[in-house]
């Protein structure tokens, strides 16, 4: 009965997973600069990365496989799983704090610029 | 019907490859250059992987991603950015 | 125990959109105008990549294909901070 269960919950967690990581492609196609499209990297890599590896997990802990196939993508998943949440906010912070500092992508349609007005450039 | 889309996959990956190399040739900035060959890596790894190829697989992760555009950046440091 | 044949069902679906997925970052990825974006496409592309080993590996049942993620999971960090090292040391010359 749990097999079931487990089985339903990975596969509704892998097809939420894959139109995150959809929306989140279509949301790379249309923002305009760069630090709009940190947004729609968040959604592709948490929302359709790290769902889909645990999604994945689950369903392949309830599949009639022998036992090493089944414990081996277990366990990798979820390794791959952590090392995702722990790098992809990381990178994407070092890396947006590069742009800005070093004048690469400039943020184009701009307003007002409050770390400039700060002195904290 | 999963055997036609991983055969499509790097049938496009293949594709996706063959573009990537005629933009290296003709690109003027090195850093964009060197971040395109990692690209190219990874479309060849995806070929590896549904060919059933798991040692080359390892190997070429490991090389030609991770170590070729650090060392790579690393030597661009001393020198021009953009040629001419 | 679940049926393995059930997974005929659930994974020409999830791979095809992941694929679809896939084939979009990769152009986004080649055309990008700026270095940062190229960089930021690569990083949601490698965990789309890790996820589509995962599933090639589950239908082929072979456990072997499956060690590449982890390297590639790792690498994504490697490479935001080797590009953002360089281009702050460039603007500091």
């Amino acid at each position: 009965m749990i097999d079931v269960l487990l089985f339903v919950l990975g596969s509704s967690l892998m097809v939420l997973s894959a139109v995150l990581s959809l929306i989140g492609a279509v949301g790379f196609l249309r923002f305009r600069n760069f630090f709009l499209r940190l947004h729609s990297a968040t959604v592709g890599s948490i929302g359709g990365g790290v769902y889909g590896l645990v999604g994945l997990a689950l369903l392949t802990l309830s599949l009639d496989v022998p036992g090493y196939l089944k414990y081996y993508i277990f366990g990798v998943a979820i390794v791959s799983a952590a090392l995702v949440v722990f790098a992809s906010p990381t990178g994407s912070h070092i890396l947006s704090r590069a742009a800005y500092r070093s004048g690469e992508a400039a943020p184009r349609p701009l307003i007002r610029d409050k770390l400039k007005e700060a002195g904290l450039e | 019907m999963t055997p036609v889309i991983i055969l499509l996959l790097s049938a496009f990956s293949a594709v996706m490859a063959l573009i990537a190399t005629i933009k290296i040739v003709y690109e003027r900035d090195v850093l964009k250059a060197i971040i395109i060959s990692g690209v190219e890596s990874l479309f060849y790894s995806i070929i590896l992987a549904s060919f059933l190829a798991p040692d080359l697989l390892i190997a070429y992760i490991a090389v030609g991603l991770g170590l070729n555009s650090a060392i790579l950046l690393y030597a661009l440091r001393g020198g021009e950015r953009y040629e001419e | 125990m679940v049926d393995p044949s059930l997974l005929n069902y659930v994974l020409p679906v999830v791979l095809g959109v992941y694929g679809l997925a896939y084939s979009i970052y990769s152009i986004v990825v080649l055309r990008g105008p700026t270095v940062p974006d190229m960089v930021l496409a690569l990083d949601v592309m490698t965990v789309d990549l890790i996820i589509i080993y995962l599933l090639i590996a589950l239908y082929y049942e072979s456990p072997m294909l499956a060690i590449g993620a982890i390297p590639l999971a790792s690498w994504i960090l490697l490479l935001d901070f080797v590009v953002a090292k360089y281009l702050l040391e460039v603007r500091k010359k």
